[in-house]
């Protein structure tokens, strides 16, 4: 819309104004005279046709008057008139009764306001220019809309519609607006002002939060869904505390017992000094037969290369054997020297010969030779292997060992007339035969623990043979000793603490297998059952 | 002040005598002292293999001689000497998480040393002895002497025998065989005939292992022998008993 | 040296190192450099322990700063501390330090070795009553045997076992599934090492 002056005013009126204006005029000479409002026909323009309403508030008219009854819209228009501009009470009196009823398909579709409610008319209808806009202005009518000249407003003197339009003016019977205001805003920064929207009431509110409380709150479904969701629970998680004690108990009692049995069947005999039970024979055990005869054929003062492997924690069990072995060695004169991976295997070697050897002849003078611990593994091994006297080196900080009348001819490992690898592990066993398989054409023999009898046992019959004899655990030593000869020594004191023990084990298990599965003992069941489940 | 030898003696006595009997007590169950005890364990065992490798293989191999260097009395190489004391250095940058990459090179040392000494050690102290042996058990001259000896059942035994030694042998290796033949979308099965031989293999796997078991059963049934025997040598040592 | 030149560093020394000693095991003529190159490794080893002792001291000092059991760890520290410093002074051959190996260090450590003997037994007695497949039926029955084979019960002696069923099942059975089983240790050790050596597995830290 271009605001410009003209020379005639009603030409620039978009043409609904136009007829707007007209029917105005009409309305105004008809209510307030009787008089034919003809007479206006001496406007100098050319007053068109009144122009139909626009479609769009020809229906808004429409459905206002459906929705209401006559009497109430009547009503509700007279007291509305009270508050309503002027233009807009002229207006609502022109209006037909029916003409703004909403059509009777849509009085129950649609939003409220497309409904005809008179909430949403009064708004719309406050949208429009006001009524007697037009009137009032068909003396302005004659002047422009918009004129540069002189303002069409005196200063300070607002026309009603404007003052109607202000939010002081705005109707208070508008129910939508009541809704929107519960109250007049009283405090915040609108107070004073009514019809207002409400402020937001983070920054209205200045009484304290509320406590909520912390009580969950649930339905009778939740709950009845939580309490099956814990039995589900409980039946996978383990036993309760009192039912793994129940558990316990019976384990600990057995464990107690066990241990008793154990220690009082190895200590009868102790005590007794009992030595009744038979020694092994040796045709059924070649491989300590090998051993045995690889020492006897030992010339005298041959250097022997004691591998010492052992672990403090067999050397109680390996001390027999390693005694009647030493024995032998010392027995045929052997030079014997030293060696080991394990850091604790010089000093443990140190104890024996001096426990159980301190009277003979070659400890007392010393007339052996530790050649002290190699760390490394098999680095160290294949080191000492390929090259005994660079792998242990000397300085004048410390005695030169390879100077001494045993190792001085000794250049390479198989200078020494035999390699005793006394080890209480499978491990330290079957490194050394693996780092000396290429090397040691005459292989090795094994003085081992009972528990890494099993695995190096296998390299007896390997094809080139590794390892040439074998003699383990507290059978080996009383074998050993039943081979020399000996009634007396270490594996004969131990032999029948060994054999009672041995029953005792053999029993507890027999007793036990056959107590657990007759007399199913109940407190394992739940365990059992428990652990089944878990797994 | 040196200390009597027989005191000391007799303090060692009782402190090995109580230290057992602490240790034992386990079977009972495990409570502080038993705990107490096993740290002291741990402590003098970590201490006196340090000590021990420091005794017999730092001093020796590094100090020493570096000491001898220095004091002009050269006993190595410098240029070996160099070497060991510059990785002994970056072995040390270990020691701190900032420079401890800086320590990367000489593990990798060990590791690639260790790494190529197993594998020989496997091939040449395992693998081709124990086929050989596996072999080895049709020898056939053995055989045909025992035939023409007449000890035909001491040639059925050897036989049988090697026959249980190779099926054990092959059975456990196919046991561990898991390698099996794609069957486009559906799940890969091994093939029947080598899941018979597994199932055979874990037999034998079950008969090695009650071997294994056994030893290690034997092995601490000895090591309670002995400790019972020292409990009863010291409560006979113990002063006032006759 | 850059700190992250290291860690390519580390792998071809590794390779390096691994591939030359492998050689040298079958090609005559680099066992000076080879044996060199170990007596390296033996040093490099030794260092490690101790390193590994200062590792142990770290870590349960700071369980005592952190009050993490602090009564444990303070007695392992000294006792670390004291067995230590009296070895290196001494020699592993020391009165002190003998009389610490001898009567603290091997009664303790045979002692727990000793209390196995129950806990295997017990396990043993259990054995049957949690588990009822074929596998244990077979090991159940084969350690009956291999015990009944080791030695005379309460001094009456087996012969059935000790001079026939027991040795058969040691040398026969038992020595058959455990050569089985070596080849395949030595195999997977094969396979690992060669992992190592072509630098796909890098245990060092690389």
């Amino acid at each position: 819309m271009s605001y410009h002056s003209a020379q005639n005013p009603e030409d620039d009126l978009p043409d609904w104004l136009r007829a707007l204006r007209k029917r105005q005029e009409q309305e105004s000479t008809d209510s307030s005279e009787s008089e034919d409002a003809s007479g206006d026909s001496t406007d100098p323009a050319e007053e068109p046709e009144p122009a139909q309403d626009p479609d769009w508030l020809s229906e808004i008219r429409l459905r206002y008057q459906r929705g209401k009854e006559p009497a109430e819209a009547a009503a509700e228009e007279g007291h509305l008139d009270d508050t309503k501009p002027r233009r807009l009470r002229a207006m609502g009196n022109a209006l037909a009764p029916g003409e703004l009823e909403p059509p009777a398909d849509q009085e129950d579709s649609g939003p409220a306001r497309l409904r005809g409610g008179d909430k949403s008319v009064q708004q719309e209808e406050a949208q429009l220019p006001p009524e007697n806009f037009f009137e009032e202005s068909a003396t302005p009518s004659r002047t422009p809309a918009f004129s540069e000249d002189e303002p069409s407003i005196t200063p300070g003197e607002l026309p009603g519609w404007l003052q109607a339009l202000r939010p002081g003016d705005f109707p208070k019977e508008d129910s939508r607006s009541e809704e929107m205001l519960p109250g007049s805003a009283e405090g915040g920064p609108l107070a004073g002002l009514s019809d207002v929207l409400p402020a937001d009431p983070s920054i209205t509110q200045v009484e304290t939060a509320p406590v909520f409380s912390s009580r969950l709150e649930i339905t009778e479904n939740q709950g009845l869904h939580a309490a099956a969701f814990t039995k589900l629970l409980r039946e996978v998680e383990g036993p309760p505390e009192d039912e793994a004690r129940r558990v316990a108990r019976p384990k600990r009692v057995l464990n107690i017992g066990i241990a008793a049995v154990l220690f009082l069947s190895v200590l009868f005999p102790l005590l007794t000094r009992s030595q009744s039970a038979v020694r092994p024979d040796p045709q059924f055990f070649p491989e300590t037969t090998s051993v045995y005869s690889m020492i006897d054929v030992l010339p005298a003062g041959a250097p022997v290369l004691v591998a010492f492997e052992v672990q403090p924690a067999l050397f109680g069990e390996m001390a027999p054997l390693v005694s009647v072995v030493f024995a032998h060695l010392l027995e045929r004169q052997a030079n014997l020297v030293f060696i080991s991976t394990r850091p604790a295997g010089p000093a443990l070697a140190e104890r024996l010969l001096q426990v159980q050897f301190a009277a003979s002849p070659a400890v007392a003078t010393g007339t052996y030779t530790q050649l002290g611990y190699l760390s490394g593994g098999m680095a160290a091994l294949r080191s000492f292997i390929a090259d005994p006297r660079s792998a242990v080196l000397s300085t004048a900080s410390v005695d030169d060992p390879w100077q001494s009348p045993t190792l001085e001819p000794v250049r390479q490992l198989f200078d020494f007339a035999l390699i005793l690898v006394v080890s209480s592990s499978a491990e330290d066993g079957r490194a050394w035969i693996e780092q000396s398989a290429d090397l040691l054409p005459g292989g090795l023999a094994g003085v081992t623990s009972a528990q890494a009898s099993p695995l190096l046992r296998v390299y007896l019959h390997s094809k080139p043979q590794t390892l040439h004899g074998l003699v383990s655990g507290l059978q080996g030593a009383a074998l050993y000793e039943r081979l020399r000869g000996q009634e007396t020594g270490l594996g004969r004191t131990y032999w029948d603490a060994y054999s009672y023990g041995l029953g005792a084990i053999v029993l507890m298990i027999l007793l036990g297998g056959l107590y657990g599965r007759l007399i199913k003992l109940k407190p394992e069941k739940p365990a059992a059952a428990e652990v089944q489940r878990g797994a | 002040m040196a200390l009597d030898a027989e005191l000391l003696s007799q303090i060692g006595l009782w402190a090995a005598a109580v230290l057992t009997l602490v240790t034992l007590s386990y079977a009972i169950g495990d409570h502080p002292i038993f705990r107490t005890v096993l740290y002291l364990f741990i402590g003098v065992a970590a201490g006196y293999a340090a000590a021990v490798a420091l005794q017999d293989v730092v001093l020796p191999h590094l100090v020493y001689p570096l000491l001898d260097e220095i004091a002009g009395t050269s006993s190595m190489d410098v240029m070996e000497l160099g070497v060991r004391a510059g990785l002994s250095l970056l072995l040390l940058a270990k020691l701190s998480p900032r420079t401890a990459r800086l320590g990367n090179p000489v593990t990798a040392l060990l590791a690639g040393i260790g790494a190529a000494l197993a594998i020989g050690g496997a091939v040449q102290g395992t693998i081709l002895p124990q086929i050989g042996a596996a072999a080895g058990i049709f020898d056939v001259s053995a055989l045909d002497l025992a035939l023409q000896g007449g000890y035909y059942g001491e040639s059925i035994q050897i036989i049988f025998d090697g026959s249980i030694v190779l099926l054990a042998t092959v059975s456990t290796l196919a046991y561990f065989h898991f390698g099996a033949a794609s069957r486009g979308k559906q799940e890969p099965l091994r093939s029947i005939f080598i899941d018979a031989l597994a199932w055979v293999g874990s037999i034998f796997i079950a008969i090695a292992l009650a071997a294994l078991f056994s030893g290690v059963l034997l092995a601490a049934l000895g090591a309670l022998i002995e400790r019972v025997v020292f409990l009863q040598d010291a409560a006979l040592l113990l002063p006032g008993v006759p | 040296m850059n700190l992250r030149v290291a860690t390519p560093l580390a792998a071809a020394v590794a390779v390096a190192a691994g591939v030359f000693i492998l050689v040298s095991l079958f090609v005559p003529g680099l066992e000076d450099l080879r044996n060199r190159i170990l007596n390296w490794a033996i040093l490099m080893a030794a260092l490690a322990l101790l390193l590994g002792m200062l590792n142990l001291f770290s870590v349960h000092f700071e369980k005592i700063r952190n009050r993490q059991q602090p009564v444990y760890s303070a007695v392992l520290i000294i006792a670390m501390l004291a067995t230590f410093g009296i070895t290196a002074w001494e020699g592993s051959q020391g009165v002190i330090s003998t009389w610490i190996f001898n009567n603290i260090e091997v009664p303790i450590e045979a002692s727990l070795m000793a209390v196995l003997a129950i806990s295997l037994t017990l396990a043993a007695v259990r054995l049957l009553q949690n588990r009822k497949d074929l596998m244990s039926i077979v090991f159940a029955v084969t350690l009956f045997i291999l015990l009944l084979g080791s030695g005379p019960l309460f001094g009456i002696e087996l012969p059935f076992f000790t001079s026939g069923l027991g040795p058969y099942v040691n040398g026969i059975l038992s020595t058959g599934a455990m050569r089985g089983l070596l080849i395949g240790v030595a195999l997977g050790t094969m396979l690992t090492g060669l992992r190592i050596l072509i630098a796909a597995d890098r245990p060092y830290g690389g």
